[in-house]
């Protein structure tokens, strides 16, 4: 891993189209500006993480949940 | 074709309806082909069931995100629309996974962060990230303000 120490306002450039910028520094975080193509994605490396567990999570349904939604769905008047 | 299933027992369906994901769902990435079965009281329930075709134990419980939360409309990045090969909004089909806490049924939350986009034509599908903050992992469905339409 490449590692590198900037100041805030000094910025990376990756390649010809990526430029990250440190925008500010406060306490143990930091706050940073990155700009990048369009159809590039960028994220916090945790959503995945965070999505990949919540279908997890979501994964271990029953039919008695089935049909507990389907009494919620009848007594809060969903039902158009 | 009949599909096997723990939950529902021996469900026919047709192979035409069959979505796939060809990466998979994060978490279940060696599972790329699901069928959406009508909740077992009928088509008209909203919460609708996404089932994996090659796994019987594995199942989803999805629904309409607009029919709570009207204001839903995220955006999506354009490479993914590129993956799928959408080029219009009646290209697709949009659903968000529940999740459902073992004994408070009633706590429900969709996972708006990560709506599923199905190309109605090809049927092939993919769990898509948003990348903005807006739209929450666990949205609970039954909150006051939800619009029940």
């Amino acid at each position: 891993m490449l590692i590198l120490t900037r100041k805030s306002g000094e910025g990376i450039k990756i390649g010809e189209d990526v430029r990250v910028v440190i925008l500010e520094t406060k306490g143990n975080q930091v706050r940073i500006g990155i700009e990048a193509p369009k159809g590039m994605k960028v994220y916090r490396d945790e959503v995945y993480e965070k999505i990949k567990q919540e279908n997890i999570n979501a994964s271990v349904i029953t039919t008695d949940h089935m049909q507990k939604l389907f009494k919620i769905w009848t007594d809060k008047g969903m039902k158009s | 074709m009949i599909l096997n299933t723990s939950r529902f027992g021996d469900v026919e369906i047709e192979e035409d309806k069959i979505v796939s994901f060809p990466e998979g769902i994060p978490g279940f990435s060696d599972v790329k082909r699901y069928i959406i079965l009508d909740h077992p009281n009928g088509p008209d329930v909203p919460f609708k069931c996404l089932h994996a075709v090659d796994d019987a134990d594995l199942a989803f419980v999805i629904t309409d995100p607009l029919l709570f939360n009207c204001d839903y409309n995220p955006d999506i990045d354009e490479q993914d629309l590129k993956e799928l090969q959408i080029t219009s909004p009646e290209d697709f089909g949009m659903i968000v996974i529940v999740t459902i806490p073992h004994d408070e049924p009633e706590k429900m939350t969709a996972n708006l962060q990560g709506p599923i986009l199905i190309n109605l034509g090809t049927r092939e599908a993919k769990q898509v990230f948003l990348v903005s903050d807006d739209c929450q992992i666990r949205y609970p469905l039954l909150q006051k303000e939800a619009v029940l339409r």
